[in-house]
């Protein structure tokens, strides 16, 4: 769940990765959003045929920007960057 | 069936017209809780922007109206849930939200579901692709996270949104490579007439237009995205126009498609609690049948802002207001002789907006030879990957219905549960079987709305705790 952002603490800097590629990003944005601005939009691949995906619909619809956070389900365009966070590709069972 | 007498007043989406009606029955000194999904209240128009979005962004109307909302809420006895998400109801109208301390139920004996809209897509080759993405998160990107989704970026699809995300995609300084309106020309300069009732949208869309034509951008009216082709610099938009074989126009190294084809009511919880529906055809959607206070057909249940019918912002606001008054009648609060003098002033200017807004509508709809025109290789149900091929087959052996549709295909079955495909896949259907629309039908609405993480249905129990029934004698 995104988190208020402390007074006095917007959008400091953090240190994140995704996929194990070390990234930096404000803390506290959309992560689809940091992540699109780093040119990262493919977030994972469509279980049925494998083609690359990402978010589509950036309101929690489409569930196409699912990825996990440490390890748990998040949805890109929902969750916030926060220092230290490994994201991964989801892969659906 | 009479409302449930025990439970709270609830108001289900935090947009401007549910945040107004919270406000309006919280007025009347009657207790009201208001469910959100976003962290902040705002809804998709009024989406609190982030830090770097208020940096980004110019400041405009849409961040200050909802900065007002936001501070009206705050200082109000309005009880909120942010960051909450309803993914179901009982048929008693108790309701299963999923919120930062985990799922919890909600009965509440009066509802008003003001969940907004969602958008109708049509499915083109290609639009799976990543950078592919819907004109409303496009805006959401834009506005609310100050990100462009790319530096060039084709804006496609119909109606006003078309217009305002090509403005926002300039305004930071992304580059419109092209605007692909699936409507004519002559609709929006008949349009221009009706808007002169509604100085401030005119003035707004006057500004759009004035924007792209000086910055000399590409305007196709009756044309629609034929295909999306990845090549080694970006993306390749072929773009045909509608009712004509081939291609008209071509667009390389574009590193974005942003696209949307009109909004649609959100109908998840008015249909699952059984409320009649109707459809609008002019709209091209279904959406509950409400009074002109925002009452259903259901005692106790309320359809507001463009939950009831797609009206914009401003027709939102004040059918949020009416509906807020309306739950204090029915709740004792207020005379009938209150009611029509609170709702007198709301409900003149409403006549005046609403008249504009429904002119507008046939902008958003998306006619049969669109769907027709849909290539038989483009995949409509994107998380199942189901072709139009499969659903036109699947119609000429006979289904009419997209309820069948989903059994014998898997259409709609995936974790987004038919929101991106049902427009599509009613499109395709209807125009293959040459059926009105409405008679293929909706998708039934399941329990969970969407994917639940286990964990969260579960909470902690030993495996003592599980009621084990007595297995039937053989």
């Amino acid at each position: 769940m995104p988190e208020p952002i402390p007074p006095g603490n917007e959008n400091r800097s953090v240190p994140f990765s995704f996929e194990g590629r070390a990234m930096q990003g404000p803390e506290g944005e959309p992560l689809a959003a940091v992540l699109r601005r780093a040119g990262i939009v493919a977030l994972g691949v469509s279980p049925r045929d494998g083609t690359p995906r990402g978010a589509f619909c950036f309101m929690g619809s489409c569930q196409e920007c699912r990825v996990l956070i440490d390890g748990t389900l998040a949805y890109a365009c929902r969750a916030t960057v926060r220092q230290d966070m490994q994201v991964t590709s989801y892969v659906a069972s | 069936m009479s409302p449930p007498e025990r439970g709270a007043l609830v108001v289900v989406g935090g947009g401007v017209a549910g945040a107004t009606a919270a406000l309006t029955i919280s007025r009347h000194g009657l207790p009201v809780t208001l469910v959100d999904e976003q962290p902040q209240a705002g809804g998709q128009i009024f989406r609190a922007p982030t830090p770097h979005a208020r940096r980004q962004v110019p400041p405009n109307h849409e961040f200050s109206d909802g900065d007002r909302l936001r501070a009206l809420l705050a200082a109000s006895r309005v009880e909120t849930r942010p960051a909450t998400r309803v993914w179901g109801v009982s048929p008693r109208m108790e309701l299963d939200v999923l919120g930062p301390d985990g799922i919890d139920q909600l009965p509440a004996r009066a509802l008003v579901v003001a969940n907004g809209a969602t958008e109708r897509l049509l499915p083109f080759p290609g639009w799976t692709d990543p950078r592919v993405i819907g004109l409303a998160g496009a805006s959401i990107l834009l506005r609310n996270a100050g990100t462009l989704p790319g530096r060039r970026v084709v804006v496609a699809g119909a109606g006003p949104l078309l217009f305002s995300v090509a403005h926002q995609v300039m305004e930071p300084g992304g580059h419109v490579v092209a605007v692909i309106d699936a409507g004519r020309r002559g609709d929006w300069l008949r349009l221009g007439a009706t808007l002169m009732r509604d100085p401030a949208r005119l003035r707004m869309a006057a500004q759009w237009m004035t924007r792209l034509r000086l910055a000399g951008i590409p305007i196709h009216h009756q044309t629609h995205i034929a295909a999306v082709h990845a090549a080694p610099h970006g993306l390749s938009v072929a773009v045909a126009k509608t009712g004509r074989p081939g291609v008209a126009y071509q667009y390389d190294d574009v590193d974005a498609v942003a696209c949307g084809h009109g909004l649609k009511p959100t109908t998840l919880l008015t249909r699952t609690l059984g409320a009649r529906h109707r459809f609008d055809s002019a709209g091209g959607y279904w959406e509950p049948e409400t009074d002109s206070s925002g009452r259903t057909s259901r005692a106790g249940l309320y359809a507001t802002g463009d939950a009831a019918g797609i009206r914009g912002a401003a027709v939102a606001r004040l059918r949020g207001l009416i509906t807020g008054h309306a739950v204090a009648l029915d709740q004792g609060a207020i005379t009938a002789r209150d009611f029509a003098r609170l709702t007198r002033r709301p409900r003149m200017l409403l006549r005046r907006l609403d008249h504009v807004s429904r002119t507008m509508l046939p902008l958003l709809n998306a006619s049969a030879p669109l769907f027709r025109a849909i290539p038989d290789d483009a995949i409509v149900c994107r998380c199942e990957r189901v072709r139009a091929a499969t659903l036109r087959e699947t119609a000429a052996t006979g289904a009419r219905d997209l309820n069948q549709i989903k059994a014998w295909t898997r259409c709609g079955m995936g974790p987004c549960q038919g929101r991106m495909c049902e427009d599509g896949a009613r499109g395709v259907l209807a125009a293959s079987c040459d059926l009105p629309p409405e008679e293929a039908g909706s998708f039934t609405p399941r329990t969970p709305f969407f994917p639940l993480p286990l964990a969260a249905l579960t909470g902690t129990f030993a495996y003592s705790d599980i009621p084990l029934p007595k297995a039937a004698p053989l």
